[in-house]
This record gives C-alpha cells, sequence and structure tokens, in this order.
C-alpha cells in the first residue's frame, strides 16, 4: 500500500477529529479550532490517503499534520495516525513532507512539543533529527504530564519534498476555452500525449479580429468533439484519467463559461476530480512540456493578444507573483492594430513579420514606452504599447498628409524592433534586479521570431537560461492547461470545488480556484 | 420617441494623463451600480486612461487596460460597491453582440469604449464622455526629423473632456 | 433513468426514474450565473435521487429559444456529462415543458408560451394541444417579438419557469416517440459560426 499526502480541506476537519480524538483523548483540540487551524492563512495542514485513493476526496485519511511557519521559524503543530494504521511510515511520510515544506518556506528551525510519555513519537522525531531543548512541566492538562520541546535545524540535508505527494506522473485532461480557441489536451505528469483544437480564427479573420460572441458560440458546437478528438489521439479512456483541469479565467466571460460548464459536467459523470486554473498561469505551464519539469525560481514574459506580464514564478502550484504588465494595450493587440492601419490584414503578428523581415528595423525608431526617467522609476515592469501605436499612426498621417510614399516594410520593421526591445529589455532587468538566472517565455506573442531571436540573445548576453515551448503550446491550447492540472495534482494541492463560476479578471495570483 | 434630456455636467481640459484619470476618480464619486457610460475619442485619446481613474475611483480590483481582445472585463469590488464592467466595443459588430454578453448592468458601474450607439435601449439613462485631441497639437512631430526629441519620451498633449448626461439620472444630478 | 438540464431562463435540472416514477430536481429562477450554479445543481439531484452517474442512460438539454448567454450553460454541460456517460444527447424545446405543463395541469386549445429575450423582447411559440404520444404540437414559432407585440391566443403563459418534474417527463415522451428535438440551440438571433473540424496539432 502506497500513501500519498495532499493539503487539507475544511471537509476534512470530520475526519481528522475522528483520528484526534481517538488519538488524544484527554487534551484533543476542539472542531473549531481544528477548522480554524485548517483553513486559517497560516498553517498548512496535510493528510495521507491511500495512493490509489488519491483522487476521491471522501477516501478515509489515514492521519494529518500541521505547520505553521512564521519567518525564520516552524512549528510542527500536531501528527496523528488512525490507530489501526500505525506502523506503516505514515507519521514519518508526514513529518517528512511538514519539514521538507517549512524549509521551503524559509524557515530555518522547527520546533515541535510532543508528550513526555510517548517515547516512540520522540523516538520518531529524533531519527528526523530533533533533539529536546527544553521541558514544560505538567504541560498537558489534565494528566499533569510534561512536554518536551524539540527543535531540528532546517539547513542543506533537510529532506526532499515526498516525491509521492499527489501521483508522481498524473494522467489529466485540460480544458480551455478562454478566446477564441476550443482548445483540449491531454498530458501524463509532463510528456504530451494530445493537443486537440478547434479553432475559429478563419471566421473572425472576416471581421478582424476576435468576435467573442461568435467564439462562444462556437465553443459549444465544438466542445465535444475536441475532447473526443484528444482521448482518441492519446489512446486513452475518460476512466483512466487522474484528473480534469479547466482554465476558470483570465479571459472572454462567455467563452470561458462554456469549458466551465462542461469540465464541471465531466468532471461529475466521470467522477475525476476537477481543478480550476488561471490561463496565465497555465501558460507558464508549457514549459513544464518543453523542458520536462519547471526549474523554478524563474521570470516568465507572456505576451499574447491579450495579456503582457511579467511573473515572478517561484511555485507554479501557488506562488506565482506578478511583477508588472501592460497598464494599456496588449503587445498582440498593438500588433493587430498597426497592421490594420498598415492594410496588412488579420492576424496582425505574421503579417508584420513579413512585411518587416522586407524592411529595416533601424530605419525609424518608435517610441519604448515607460522606459525613461519618471515613467521608469514608477513603472519599471509594466508595458504600454498605446504611445507606440499612436506614434505609428501619426507617423504615418504625417507622410501621408505631405504626399509621401509610406515605406511599410520599414515601418513594420521600426515598430517590431520597438515591441521586441521594450519587452526583452524588461524582462532581462527583472532577472537582474532579482537575480533568477532561468527565464521562461509564454503566450501567442512567443511565436514571433524577432521576440524570440532578441531574448535569446539578450539572455545568452546576461547569463540567463531561457526555455520557449514549441509554437503549437505558445497559443492558447488544452495542453498547457493539463500540465498545469497535473502540476497541481503531483503537489498535493486539493481539487476545486463545483460552485466556482468564470472570472473574466482572475489575478495571477490565483493559481487555482478554490 | 420621447427626447431623452440632456445635461452637461463637465466641460474642462485635461493637461497630462494624470489629469485626465482624476477626472475619471472625480467622477466616480458620482456614480452607482446600475449606471452606463459611452466613452467617445480617437485612437489614443485616452479612453483607457480615463477608465483607470474611474477605477480607482470605485476602488475595484485588477489593472484596467485596454479590453479590446478580451471585449468585456469585470473588476469586483472591493469595498462592496458596483463591480466595474470595462467594455470595448471596437471589434462588436452590433448592439444584439453587447446583449449577448449578457452583463449584469444593474450591479455594475458599465464602460464601453467605442460604444457610442451600443447602449440605447439598456437603461433610462447614459452618460457620454467625450474625450479630444484638440487638432494641431502634436500633430507634425516627426520623430524621423526631430534629432533632439528622444523618442522614448511620452509625448505630453492636452485632452478636451466633455461629460453629457442623457436622461432622468443625471437630469437630476445637476 | 433521465437527466434533464435547461438553462434557457433559470437553472433547471431534473431526474426521473422511467420505471418508478420517481424523481428529483433542482431550481433557480435566478436568470444569471448558470456556469456558477449548474455543477452543484447536477450533484445535488444525483445525491437527492441517491443514483449514481453510472445509472443514467439518458441525458437531454433544453435547446432554447433563450438568451445565449445562458443557453450555452446547460447544452455545453449535458453535451459533456453525455460524453462522460457514453450516451448521446436528447434535444428538447425550452418551450414544449412550458406548454406540456400546462397541458398536463387540465389546460385545453391554443396556447401561447413566451419567455425573456431581453432587450424588451420576448420568445414565443405557440401550441394547440398534445398529440398522441402526449408531446406539444407545434403551430407557429419558436420566434422572437417585442414584448408588447405578442401574437394573439386564446390562453397565454409568459415568463413561466420550467420544472424539473416537467422537463423530465418531456424527455420520457420525447424517447419514447423515438422524437428527436432541435438539432442546433435555437438562439433566433445571427450571427452563426461555421468552425474548421478539430484538429490535433503536433510537436
Amino acid at each position: 500500500m502506497t500513501w500519498a499526502l495532499r493539503r487539507a480541506t475544511a471537509a476534512d476537519v470530520p475526519d481528522i477529529m475522528a483520528i484526534e480524538h481517538a488519538s488524544f483523548p484527554t487534551d484533543a483540540w476542539s472542531e473549531e479550532l481544528m477548522l480554524a487551524e485548517v483553513t486559517g492563512p497560516n498553517c498548512e495542514y496535510f493528510v495521507a490517503v491511500a495512493q490509489d485513493d488519491f483522487a476521491n476526496p471522501q477516501a478515509p485519511i489515514a492521519g494529518y499534520a500541521g505547520l505553521l511557519v512564521a519567518g525564520e521559524q516552524a512549528d510542527l503543530q500536531t501528527i496523528a495516525v488512525r490507530e489501526d494504521l500505525r506502523g506503516r511510515g505514515i507519521g514519518r511520510l508526514l513529518a517528512g513532507h511538514v519539514l521538507a515544506r517549512a524549509q521551503q518556506r524559509g524557515a530555518r528551525e522547527i520546533f515541535l512539543e510532543v508528550r513526555a510519555d510517548n517515547p516512540v513519537a520522540e523516538g520518531l522525531y529524533t531519527d528526523l533529527g530533533f533533539t529536546r531543548i527544553a521541558v514544560r512541566r505538567n504541560y498537558y492538562q489534565p494528566d499533569g504530564v510534561d512536554a518536551h520541546v524539540m527543535q531540528r535545524p532546517l539547513t542543506e540535508g533537510s529532506p526532499t519534498l515526498v516525491q509521492t505527494a499527489g501521483k508522481a506522473e498524473p494522467l489529466v485532461l485540460g480544458i480551455e476555452t478562454s478566446c477564441d480557441e476550443t482548445g483540449v489536451g491531454i498530458v501524463r505528469g509532463s510528456t504530451l500525449l494530445a493537443n486537440a483544437v478547434a479553432s475559429s480564427m478563419d471566421e473572425h479573420a472576416r471581421f478582424g479580429g476576435v468576435v467573442p460572441e461568435i467564439a462562444a458560440r462556437a465553443h459549444v458546437e465544438a466542445i465535444e468533439s475536441t475532447i473526443a478528438k484528444a482521448l482518441g489521439d492519446a489512446q486513452v479512456s475518460l476512466d483512466d484519467l487522474d484528473a480534469i483541469a479547466v482554465t476558470a479565467g483570465p479571459g472572454l466571460g462567455g467563452a470561458l463559461m462554456v469549458g466551465v460548464a462542461a469540465a464541471k459536467a465531466l468532471s461529475i459523470a466521470t467522477g475525476k476530480p476537477l481543478y480550476a486554473v488561471n490561463h496565465l498561469a497555465g501558460h507558464v505551464a508549457a514549459d513544464i512540456i518543453a523542458d520536462g519539469a519547471l526549474q523554478l525560481p524563474a521570470v516568465a514574459l507572456l505576451v499574447s493578444g491579450g495579456h503582457t506580464s511579467l511573473l515572478l514564478v517561484r511555485d507554479l502550484a501557488g506562488d506565482i507573483e506578478l511583477l508588472g504588465e501592460t497598464i494599456d494595450d496588449a503587445a498582440g493587440e498593438a500588433f493587430d492594430k498597426v497592421a490594420r492601419l498598415l492594410g496588412l490584414g488579420y492576424p496582425g503578428g505574421p503579417a508584420i513579420d513579413r512585411m518587416a523581415d522586407q524592411g529595416d528595423p533601424s530605419a525609424i525608431r518608435f517610441p519604448r514606452g515607460l522606459s525613461k526617467g519618471d515613467d521608469l522609476r514608477r513603472h519599471r515592469y509594466d508595458f504600454s504599447f498605446s504611445g507606440l501605436k499612436t506614434a505609428v499612426a501619426r507617423w504615418v498621417e504625417n507622410r501621408q498628409a505631405a504626399g509621401l510614399e509610406i515605406p511599410v516594410a520599414d515601418v513594420a520593421a521600426g515598430f517590431r524592433e520597438a515591441v521586441a526591445d521594450v519587452l526583452t529589455a524588461k524582462a532581462i532587468m527583472a532577472c537582474q534586479d532579482h537575480g533568477i538566472t532561468r527565464m521562461l517565455l509564454a503566450g501567442g506573442v512567443a511565436a514571433n521570431a524577432r521576440v524570440r531571436n532578441l531574448l535569446a540573445e539578450r539572455c545568452a548576453a546576461a547569463g540567463v537560461d531561457l526555455v520557449v515551448p514549441p509554437l503549437s503550446l505558445c497559443t492558447d491550447n488544452g495542453a498547457m492547461i493539463a500540465a498545469l492540472g497535473a502540476r497541481l495534482v503531483q503537489a498535493g494541492n486539493a481539487p476545486s470545488g463545483l460552485d466556482f463560476g468564470a472570472d473574466s479578471s482572475l489575478p495571477v495570483t490565483t493559481v487555482q480556484m478554490p | 420617441m420621447t427626447e431623452l434630456q440632456e445635461t452637461v455636467l463637465l466641460e474642462q481640459t485635461a493637461d497630462t494623463p494624470e489629469a485626465l484619470a482624476g477626472i475619471g476618480r472625480q467622477l466616480a464619486a458620482s456614480l452607482r451600480a446600475g449606471d452606463l457610460l459611452v466613452l467617445t475619442g480617437p485612437l489614443g485619446a485616452g479612453k483607457t486612461t480615463f477608465t483607470r481613474g474611474l477605477a480607482e475611483g470605485l476602488n475595484v480590483r485588477g489593472t484596467v487596460s485596454s479590453p479590446t481582445f478580451v471585449i468585456a472585463r469585470t473588476h469586483p469590488s472591493l469595498v462592496g460597491g458596483p463591480d466595474l464592467i470595462h467594455v470595448d466595443a471596437y471589434r462588436l459588430p452590433g448592439p444584439a453582440e453587447l446583449d449577448d454578453l449578457g452583463l449584469d448592468y444593474q450591479a455594475s458601474v458599465t464602460v464601453v469604449e467605442w460604444g457610442d450607439g451600443y447602449l440605447d435601449g439598456v437603461a433610462e439613462s447614459r452618460l457620454e464622455v467625450l474625450i479630444e485631441r484638440p487638432l494641431g497639437l502634436g500633430g507634425d512631430l516627426d520623430p524621423m526629423l526631430e534629432e533632439e526629441a528622444d523618442p522614448d519620451e511620452t509625448i505630453v498633449e492636452p485632452r478636451q473632456v466633455r461629460i453629457v448626461g442623457w436622461g432622468p439620472r443625471w437630469a437630476e444630478q445637476s | 433513468m433521465i437527466l434533464a438540464m435547461d438553462t434557457s431562463g433559470g437553472t433547471v435540472v431534473g431526474w426521473r426514474d422511467a420505471t418508478s416514477g420517481r424523481t428529483a430536481g433542482y431550481l433557480s429562477e435566478n436568470p444569471r450565473g448558470h456556469a456558477e450554479t449548474i455543477g452543484p445543481a447536477i450533484a445535488q439531484v444525483l445525491h437527492e435521487a441517491e443514483v449514481t452517474p453510472q445509472q443514467i442512460s439518458v441525458v437531454a438539454v433544453g435547446m432554447g429559444p433563450g438568451p445565449f448567454t445562458g443557453l450555452r450553460i446547460g447544452i455545453a454541460a449535458a453535451r459533456a456529462f453525455a460524453l462522460g456517460r457514453g450516451v448521446s444527447v436528447t434535444a428538447l424545446a425550452s418551450h414544449d415543458a412550458i406548454a406540456l405543463a400546462w397541458y398536463l395541469a387540465g389546460g385545453e386549445g391554443e396556447l401561447l408560451v413566451a419567455t425573456d429575450a431581453r432587450r424588451r423582447e420576448r420568445f414565443w411559440t405557440r401550441y394547440s394541444g398534445l398529440d398522441a404520444d402526449g408531446l406539444p404540437v407545434v403551430v407557429a414559432g419558436p420566434a422572437l417579438a417585442p414584448a408588447t407585440e405578442l401574437p394573439a391566443a386564446a390562453h397565454a403563459v409568459v415568463d413561466e419557469p420550467i420544472s424539473p418534474d416537467t422537463l423530465t417527463e418531456l424527455a420520457r415522451r420525447a424517447v419514447a416517440a423515438g422524437r428527436v428535438g432541435p438539432a442546433q440551440p435555437v438562439y433566433l438571433r445571427s450571427p452563426d459560426v461555421t468552425l474548421s473540424p478539430a484538429k490535433g496539432v503536433t510537436g
């Protein structure tokens, strides 16, 4: 029997209390206190379940442990194993995980209290590197038993995070409908098995851009067949899946809702746990498929039609910081608008590229937004492309007014250079400022060769490793969502509930919705 | 068809982007759930800048950026007040598509960029915010010819802002 | 066993055991928030019915008419649930459920069913009665009209919610009669789009 660990939720408290009362008959915590501990912001509680039952939220709990971290000190709040399952290493598993987690969160030492009349437990802790540092007389009431206070430093050589926390290589199906693509992908851990996309791109070309309601209607028609295609390509059945993941936001509300509704229904019908995830974190997760595993921390530059953000990723399963983002237009949007301005068609990125490749990027210098003086000070990692867009518009209008010809190739090249320049410069600056040597590129604009090449150049010069996902994983797709779901399962995150909605402005700091 | 009553609420020049946002921030104080705003102005006029100020005044979550791609973005209130729905109708073929988004107008303050004509019939009253760049200013700035000008310096041009209320809600206001 | 859902107005989910006649249901008249409620609604109904998803052999859904935003939620959910169970989706006309309820309650003659279409308009369908299979007979519609210009009819039922029990009963009769409902969602507002078929992306 293999045991797996996951984060405890409020729903686990009754089962936890059963073990609590049995393990600590004279001084058990109250249910209110336990609930506050488990759901509170300061503690992390873990429960152990049979690995085969990991996906089942009603699986019996074999044991639990609680961790509190305050700065550089941590406390093992409590640990208990069901009486009939003791002696199988579950306690050791839980304690080891707590130690590793405490260290990961920056604690330098960890404390605990153990009853003086529990030599078995104290023996386990001694094995794990704790030493007794103090005795509290008559600490446990009403028994009047002493507490032995134990301490362990957390330095190199601490146990690594339990690899079986959550299944090592979960098979996950991901659904992505945040914009114009209906994407369904399947991964096994970090291995890509299927990436099916039904695109209404051609129809959108007619309208000169994304027309969301058409997109949302298209999603409803496409969702079934795209799921079926992904399963067929991966040669797995719904029953084989360990979990389902779906984009809950950010994105187009109406489009998101289709994926959300389908994912919930599929989860209920198949009994597979559901993870409601963040689209931006999904883009970063595309790099897992590229790279096998994400080496963190890393700075992520996410550039697409709807987003331009710089992220500091410490833990994809729950620690992403937004360093900066666009304060007006997204880079991809700027490409679309300037392409339209120049009469170059949709989508703008490839159209600008074709022209720009024939032009001279240094012929016309267009402004790099938020790159100087006060702007840079107040918006160090933010982007602004609106000024660039209007500068191009003004330049073209002035030329036309003067009766001069427009050197479209040079304009396209100059515009593209301005975008690539400011994106890459700020991304490198973010790495250097934070002492980070790893960069992840994500989003549809990653398909732009100039952005990619300039970034690779500058990363190499700055000693920063660059990871770029395969082109098919840069644009919105379901495989990246599946990869993110797999990461959350591996990290031991509890599944999401069934009542989350679509959130068109879900912040990147919320990787998974409850 | 009864003519909606027109009430001019503000005519002001904003010298800087901060001032433009400031007008939005101040306007927020007069707004409540159910209010509709139509923002009109050319490309780069500052509609999003104005909305950013409005969002600050309303105290909602998230950075306001151009919703052209996402069409509509909902910023939830951080203070139990109305949410802000920020819409860009630039790519919507017509009002029916806006309607199909199923936006919760009653619980929110809704701002629609390029929204002229899109909100007719949605409610009894609405605000129109017109932002214009006065002619001639900055018009002949050619980065290629101005050797000394720093091309990365943001060109600060004043904006003319006119806010007009239509319907009974705004007639009471003034 | 039948699981039926309809989000053309509020959120309606129903279950019915055709053999025993036992039913369970969920109804929320809120015309918003379908994406939030559809998950707990389906789960709650199955829980109340004390059945597992494996026992569902018929999945039915109201195809409208209805405001597009809500309607698509039920359709997407039904299609996904059916895919999860390996069955096909039985399509129902949403107004038929309202008409059936009226006729089952003893109503006779011509009936106009009308529901909210936003923008001060209404969707309407006119019925003449039930046929030999116990299914409502459509005489005109569904169509869209300004709320003040609905066609005349001897009787009218306006803005009436769909009941879960009637929805599942409609599904039962439709399956028994081998009747196929509207193949596409009934939006009654353009435009429509055609999709390129799903393609696998390699690499």
